[in-house]
């Protein structure tokens, strides 16, 4: 009886087929690590990355608030800048970040290129402005002879953003317990971890924080279905989010919605660095940004999955130690 | 070397030098002009497929926004790369930072659009389930009411007043919280807020979806390409001129001495002046929409034609004509028109790859050329995503239009023809696609292409019946079986033909379907029923009147406007009392489109709506659940064979259950026997229409009928006598059989006439009695002794089909009073329970 059938709309659903055989389709993707093309520009990158002459006072490198040995980051609410300074705002780590679209909470800088020089010339971060800059590699000679073999045109200021880039370029973490997963280790994760990452999915945390950086690809407004600010008090410019880039009304508390990606790592959390554990973490989001009662037992499990988002740097693990 | 000799050596070096130089020189130039068109190209083709990708991540389509997020980073590192800045660029790169930054709106809001979406329904129902039974029972209905019309709000194109209308009911529920108890008026508030989330963020992607294909990506880039072309061109000629000039001189002085150098530039300018011919040509595009003209488009079809015989590839050749454009031209002015064009050519380039030619043929109308077709199938499907992406809404200046498109099409060398005929042809299949209802392809076929002439001047009868008022309405009353009550009567219309005589609209509505004639004939009818309504309320007759609308007439802009007057010219007769019936079976189009129209027609004119034929569609439960009409109507061939047929049995239960679910008034069609009336009872159908209780009469016989009207007794006295649940199986059991007896005994004397069909031997009875086995309904020894009478009659049933098949026909005549025999024992065992359950009553 074709007219019961229809009636009944009895359409049932055909699950469509997985093309990809060795990756699972899921909105997260493994971490996939491109090839290094030029070897000698990512060494001199990295020796300027943790070069201190750069700053005006020479007690500060990009190392000091991104250090590798600690998550890319320095674990501070705020970071301190020359003489002493508070950088105003959480410092984000620096591994995977070029998988980010745009840089910086507040995506001011489109890409790495244009936020590398951010932090070096802001006076309450490294206080430096490119003559001193371009001066004191001019008047050192391993470095002249570095910029001169790996670029043509030699020491330029914009050669030095490119070695910098090229180098952040690299801190990738790949090869994490939940990518194995991903990749057809089906026994990377536990039935916990697994069960977590499904919670995830089901209170709609993947709607944001999805994509190989596991977010890091879109904007979002903070205290979406409840007024965050008001309930923390103490507003600051920081605070406004986007608005202070765009100056419009509804990019008001608007930021970049942050990689999740070695999350367990880089506590303090949110731009604020005003939570220090991830379940509380994940406790503000349900209230603020999905407007669900948080239940203790699933968030447990959400941050058992989320410790599965840890990687490796240079085949080994990352750590705080 | 003479001194002469010198001097003319250092001269011509000289000259040659700077002559070299000036030519390498302005060469360079126009190439740089070149390449930057390529870039221009590349920067757009990134652009678009930005734009495509956000629409399938919001569709949910693509599971991540990382695609969005490289196609951004790349489109950013070509315009830095390629250096495209300065003024002239102005509009182009504002038409790609408003598609980012849509596209970025976009994901922020479909993630959250997404997330209520999931948690509202999931939350309501725990809601329901924690608190159904404390809640005040007006709670939880005015909660129902506000669920349905949020999930509609997100199904539906909904405007700002929609918007409003629904915040504010979601409003007063929240306030409504206060006399709740604490943690319930805490869970609502969540809930609320969902609420509130979904129908802004729903809103909101789709203003944003619009703003999304409504770019100017396409014509800005088409601009700074027409520009450089233009400056290609200037340079061209600038350089032609001067390299002439040098020429001249230069020929004066040396005339042999360079005969070398001189054949190499007159090579280079017969290259210089091919281009800029060609330049010039390229040049007579459509000045409106900057697609190539019918001569470039002749042009096309000829490089096509050859590519067709050297790949062995069919050609499509393809006319398209916008439906509905005149409206909007005539409605919101030619800019807005314009602008809609120029948006349609963009949506189809969009879809179209390189080697496919668009051209505007003036108006509204388009030719297109596919190249490499290797199956019909293939270019249905790039056609139909034409179609669906025309249909798509359109925002220009803060207004939603929408409009579709017909296409002919035929396909080169099947139809072997030079490009005129070919072109007339593919017109011939959109005209087709006209009359087949609109938004749709249609293949030419030269044998329909007669049919369709036969049909114009069907059409044109068909026309002039309305004209000469041959078309009239008559009314089939419609009763409340249960109070015996009259209350409405539905419309039907018929062609009164003065040498044919009466023709029913089966034989003429489906000609003129998805015309506009269809459109005038349905005004027709909806203004001649208030009309009537309006003399039979003087004569003090309230009848509830429905009329059928066709989906085309429905969805027809001017629809709305259209009975708002007709009501309008008619205050005396309340909106209540019309209910307009939209059929059920042919293809609704487009849900949503019908959807709004009737919520609107239903919230701000006052008129009901009723589904006609429910239950023959192919998506029936879609549509319940999408349309908003107040009433279900059974379709006919269900009733009818209700009382043989244990499906059709089953597809009524099914239909008045689902109309109870989604609390929906049902009516059955086609009641025509008290035996019909009475199984409706049974299953809860209180309304009925059919000539059972009248057939359709003329407006003038209604008075004296309703005055004649005598209630059905046999009805009413069955709905007054509050059955039990096991008296109501029984009689349903004794009408089925007895129907199935008498039809029985009938049948098998004219099987000879009517072949060996065995599908009268399918009986209600049998399939009830593993039901009523499972319901327990009744006692287990009774309905064993049911077993077996009803076995026996079956069997008997079978050996009289048997023989009779066999052709023994004395055989057959004497077991027909076995079979007498037998069917008295079910009878009586029927009757015993009556009288069992009554005397224990008693």
């Amino acid at each position: 009886m074709i007219k019961i059938a229809t009636l009944l709309g009895l359409a049932f659903l055909v699950n469509s087929p997985i093309y990809a055989a060795d990756v699972l389709d899921e909105p997260i993707r493994p971490i996939t690590i491109p090839d290094i093309t030029d070897p000698q520009m990512v060494d001199l990158g990295h020796k300027l990355f943790h070069e201190m002459r750069l700053s005006l006072n020479g007690t500060i490198s990009c190392a000091s608030c991104h250090s590798l040995s600690t998550a890319g980051m320095d674990g501070l609410v705020e970071s301190i800048g020359v003489n002493g300074q508070l950088g105003g705002i959480n410092t984000p780590t620096v591994f995977n970040s070029r998988l980010n679209f745009r840089q910086m909470w507040d995506g001011r800088a489109f890409n790495l290129m244009e936020q590398v020089e951010k932090p070096i010339l802001n006076p309450k971060e490294m206080g430096s402005n490119w003559a001193h800059i371009l001066n004191f590699l001019q008047n050192d000679p391993p470095y002249l002879k570095l910029f001169s073999r790996t670029f043509s045109d030699g020491l330029t200021q914009n050669n030095v953003k490119k070695a910098l880039v090229a180098f952040e370029e690299t801190l990738l973490t790949p090869n994490s317990r939940f990518d194995r997963y991903l990749m057809g280790e089906a026994d990377a994760i536990t039935v916990d971890e697994l069960m977590g990452y499904s919670l995830f999915k089901e209170y709609g945390c993947i709607s944001c924080h999805q994509g190989m950086a596991v977010g890091g690809n879109l904007f979002q407004k903070l205290g979406l279905m409840k007024d965050y600010f008001s309930d923390r008090g103490n507003i600051t410019t920081a605070d406004l989010g986007r608005f202070n880039v765009t100056q419009k009304e509804k990019d008001r508390h608007v930021f970049k919605v942050p990689s999740l990606r070695n999350i367990e790592l880089t506590a303090p959390y949110f731009h604020d660095g005003s939570i220090n554990t991830l379940d509380s973490a994940v406790r503000v989001m349900m209230v603020y940004q999905l407007g669900i009662k948080p239940i203790e037992t699933d968030i447990q499990l959400i941050v058992k999955f989320l410790r599965t988002l840890t990687g490796e740097y240079q085949g080994v693990p990352l750590n705080n130690e | 070397m003479s001194k002469s000799t010198f001097y003319f050596v250092v001269f011509s070096s000289l000259f040659f030098a700077v002559a070299a130089w000036f030519s390498i020189n302005h060469h360079s130039d126009h190439e740089s002009q070149q390449i930057k068109i390529v870039q221009i190209r590349n920067l757009q083709n990134e652009t678009h497929d930005l734009v495509r990708n956000t629409l399938l991540a919001e569709t949910g389509s693509i599971k991540h926004f990382d695609y969005l997020a490289s196609s951004e980073q790349n489109i950013h590192a070509m315009i830095i790369q390629d250096e495209i800045t300065g003024r002239d660029y102005d509009e182009f790169l504002l038409a790609i930072s408003q598609i980012m930054e849509t596209s970025s709106q976009i994901r922020s809001i479909s993630a959250v659009y997404h997330n209520s979406l999931l948690f509202f329904p999931k939350g309501l129902s725990f809601f329901r389930h924690d608190w159904a039974a404390s809640a005040p029972s007006q709670f939880l209905i005015e909660l129902d009411v506000l669920e349905r019309n949020v999930m509609q709000f997100n199904s539906v194109a909904s405007n700002k007043q929609s918007l409003e209308n629904i915040s504010s009911q979601i409003e007063s529920l929240r306030l409504n919280t206060s006399t709740l108890p604490e943690k319930m008026a805490e869970e609502v508030s969540r809930l609320m807020q969902h609420a509130q989330t979904l129908v802004n963020s729903s809103y909101q992607l789709r203003l944003l979806h619009s703003q999304l294909l409504s770019n100017q990506l396409s014509i800005s880039a088409q601009h700074l390409i027409d520009f450089y072309n233009t400056s290609i061109q200037h340079t061209i000629q600038q350089e032609n001129k001067l390299v002439e000039r040098f020429y001249l001189i230069f020929l004066i002085i040396i005339m042999l001495a360079v005969r070398f150098w001189w054949k190499h530039q007159q090579k280079m300018v017969a290259e210089l002046h091919i281009q800029s011919e060609q330049l010039k040509f390229m040049a007579h595009y459509d000045e409106l929409t900057q697609l190539p003209n019918r001569t470039l488009f002749a042009d096309r079809f000829k490089q096509a034609v050859a590519h067709s015989k050297r790949t062995d590839t069919m050609i499509a050749i393809c006319f398209l004509d916008l439906d509905n454009f005149k409206q909007v031209n005539d409605n919101y002015g030619h800019d807005v028109g314009d602008e809609l064009l120029n948006e349609v050519a963009n949506r189809i380039k969009m879809i179209l790859r390189e080697e496919d030619t668009i051209s505007r043929q003036g108006g509204d109308e388009f030719a297109i050329l596919l190249r490499d077709i290797e199956s019909y199938q293939q270019c249905e499907i790039t056609l139909a995503r034409i179609n669906q992406s025309i249909a798509e809404p359109y925002l220009i200046d803060d207004a939603l239009h929408h409009i579709s498109a017909s296409i002919g099409y035929t396909l080169y060398p099947l139809d072997d023809a030079d490009l005129d005929t070919l072109l007339r042809h593919a017109d011939q299949g959109m005209y087709q696609a006209k009359l087949a209802g609109r938004n749709q392809q249609i293949l030419y076929n030269a044998t329909s292409d007669k049919l369709a002439i036969d049909n114009q001047v069907r059409h044109q009868e068909i026309k002039q019946a309305l004209s000469h008022q041959e078309l009239h309405l008559y009314y089939q009353p419609k009763v409340n079986m249960k109070t015996g009550e009259v209350f409405g009567v539905e419309a039907l219309i018929r062609w009164i033909h003065p040498v044919k005589g009466v023709i029913p609209p089966l034989d003429f509505l489906p000609l003129i379907e998805g015309t506009e004639l269809e459109i005038q004939i349905g005004d027709w009818v909806i203004n001649e029923a208030l009309s009537q309504m309006d003399r039979w309320q003087q004569q003090d007759i309230k009848l509830k009147v429905s009329i059928n609308i066709s989906s085309h007439h429905l969805q027809s802009p001017i629809f709305f406007n259209q009975l708002n007057e007709a009501l309008e010219r008619h205050p005396e007769v309340k909106s209540q009392c019309l209910q307009l019936e939209i059929l059920e079976s042919t293809a609704l189009g487009d849900l949503e489109a019908i959807s709004g129209i009737i919520k609107s027609c239903q919230n701000i004119l006052g008129v009901d709506f009723a589904l006609d034929d429910f239950g023959t569609g192919y998506s029936s439960l879609t549509h319940m659940k999408n349309l908003s009409a107040n009433t279900i109507k059974i379709d006919q061939t269900f009733v009818r064979d209700l009382l043989d047929d244990p499906d059709d049995y089953s597809i009524i239960e099914g239909i008045i259950g689902l109309a109870k679910a989604f609390h929906r008034d049902v009516i059955a069609e086609g009641v025509e026997t008290n035996g019909h009336g009475i199984m409706l009872l049974i299953m809860g159908c209180d309304e009925a229409q059919g000539y059972g209780i009248s057939r359709p009469l003329s407006a003038d016989a209604i008075p004296s009928w309703l005055a004649n009207y005598t209630p059905n007794k046999f009805w009413m006295d069955y709905a007054s006598r509050h059955l039990s649940e096991q008296e109501q199986k029984l009689t349903l059991l004794k009408l089925t059989t007895e129907h199935w007896f008498n039809n029985f005994r009938n049948d098998i004397l004219s099987m000879e006439e009517r072949g060996s069909d065995r599908h009268f031997l399918k009986c209600h009875l049998g399939e009830w009695l593993p039901r009523l086995e499972q319901e327990k309904t009744f006692d287990k020894s009774w309905l064993d002794e049911v077993k077996l009478a009803h076995g026996k009659l079956f069997t008997l049933a079978n050996n009289l089909v048997s023989k009779q098949e066999a052709g023994d026909v004395n055989a057959v005549r004497h077991g027909l009073t076995e079979l007498n025999t037998r069917y008295d024992e079910v009878l009586f065992i029927l009757e015993e329970y009556t009288h069992d359950s009554g005397s224990q009553k008693a």
